[in-house]
């Protein structure tokens, strides 16, 4: 070895700086001293040209599959993407057209009804169903608007985020809408979707869902109820809170009367085990 | 020039035979074309030397793609994911680029 590199040299603790000083494989420089010595023709040097040219034709095999690989994994992915897309919006379309038509049916039923009960029992009916929020109401009440802090650039991603300590989480919209209800709201909605004893409004990670039906900030709830509620509300313990985290953290938040608010009619729960009666 | 010619006549066969990759092979094509790219482009340097060797060629890209599948591999079965193959790709990186910059040297004279 007259080179300072001998051809089993164990990579050197500098390996990094080698390689960025001479990025040429060393073996080359060592192939090219042996041969000096050798004073020419290794014993490799004739069956050898023939397999450089079949590894090169590997290599081209390679760099075309791999550039295959590509082009067809692309559309694919898109293709994908854009079919959920498609289901998304083919889906809500038919949801949006089977609530219309439940509307209407539910609005036939009722005008059966009425056409066949006596007054009486129509009125101990209509009166059931306002209650329990099978049936549209109309009356003054109030609106509680409560909405995420805006979104704020990150100066890294340049991707407009909202503070996750800034955003309205369920619990929030339950403790408003408790908040309602002991206030003497009769009738409540958020974001048009009314509220029963069956209703539920929770979490799914960022999301909020109220009767398993996603609902986005800004939200608006709006109830029925008394002339005092919104004095009330405002005076609660929740309404404390709430001013205090749009103070702290920006979030939106108003509470407003509204005169001549309507609430739709909920989704008739369907019953699948419990019977009604029991009346021992 | 006969090399050039087996590349492209690789590339053709590429495209002519549409070879369909098992699934399983997939992650490591993209760490088997970096390092072909590293053991092409070390050739071509040492060509332009007047150093080249076709054993130490052939070795080095087999080597190359060996290791590389098997760090690939490695990285898997720990469960570290793509993070072993950012090593691997860092390597070849830094030696295509040195690789290259020594031919354009030759070349242009630049």
């Amino acid at each position: 070895m007259t080179e300072p590199r001998g051809p089993y040299r164990w990579p050197s603790p500098e390996f990094l700086t080698d390689l960025f000083k001479d990025p040429l494989d060393p073996g080359y420089a060592d192939a090219a001293a042996r041969r000096r010595e050798a004073g020419g023709g290794s014993r490799w040097r004739y069956g050898a040209r023939g397999a450089t040219l079949v590894t090169l034709m590997l290599v081209g095999l390679l760099f075309a599959v791999a550039y295959r690989q590509v082009v067809a994994e692309e559309p694919s992915r898109t293709q994908v993407r854009s079919d959920l897309e498609e289901q998304i919006r083919e889906r809500s379309a038919a949801a949006d057209d089977l609530q219309a038509r439940a509307e209407e049916l539910r609005d036939q039923v009722a005008r059966l009804r009425d056409r066949e009960l006596t007054d009486p029992q129509v009125r101990q009916l209509r009166e059931l169903e306002a209650v329990t929020g099978l049936t549209k109401v109309r009356g003054d009440g109030v609106v509680v608007e409560v909405g995420d802090a805006p979104a704020e650039v990150d100066p890294v991603t340049g991707v407009p985020e909202v503070d996750p300590q800034a955003r309205i989480l369920d619990v929030d919209l339950q403790r408003i809408v408790n908040e309602l209800w002991a206030a003497g709201a009769e009738a409540i909605a958020i974001n048009g979707r009314r509220l029963t004893a069956n209703s539920t409004i929770r979490a799914a990670s960022a999301a909020i869902l109220v009767d398993r039906v996603p609902v986005a900030s800004p939200y608006e709830v709006a109830a029925i109820g008394p002339g005092q509620l919104a004095d009330r509300f405002h005076d609660s313990v929740t309404a404390r809170v709430m001013r205090q985290l749009t103070e702290e953290y920006g979030i939106a938040y108003e509470v407003r009367k509204a005169d001549d608010l309507t609430l739709p009619a909920a989704t008739a729960p369907q019953l699948h085990h419990a019977t009604p009666g029991g009346d021992t | 020039m006969i090399a050039v010619l087996a590349l492209v006549a690789g590339v053709v066969l590429g495209v002519v035979l549409q070879p369909t990759v098992p699934v399983w092979l997939l992650p490591y094509l993209p760490i088997a074309v970096v390092a072909a790219l590293d053991a092409v482009f070390g050739g071509v340097r040492a060509k332009l030397e007047g150093i080249f060797d076709d054993k130490q060629f052939v070795v080095s890209f087999v080597s190359n793609v060996l290791v590389a599948a098997l760090i690939v591999f490695l990285g898997d079965q720990l469960g570290v994911g793509s993070l072993l193959s950012i090593g691997v790709v860092v390597v070849f990186g830094v030696r295509i680029f040195g690789n290259l910059a020594a031919i354009r040297r030759r070349v242009f004279r630049a």
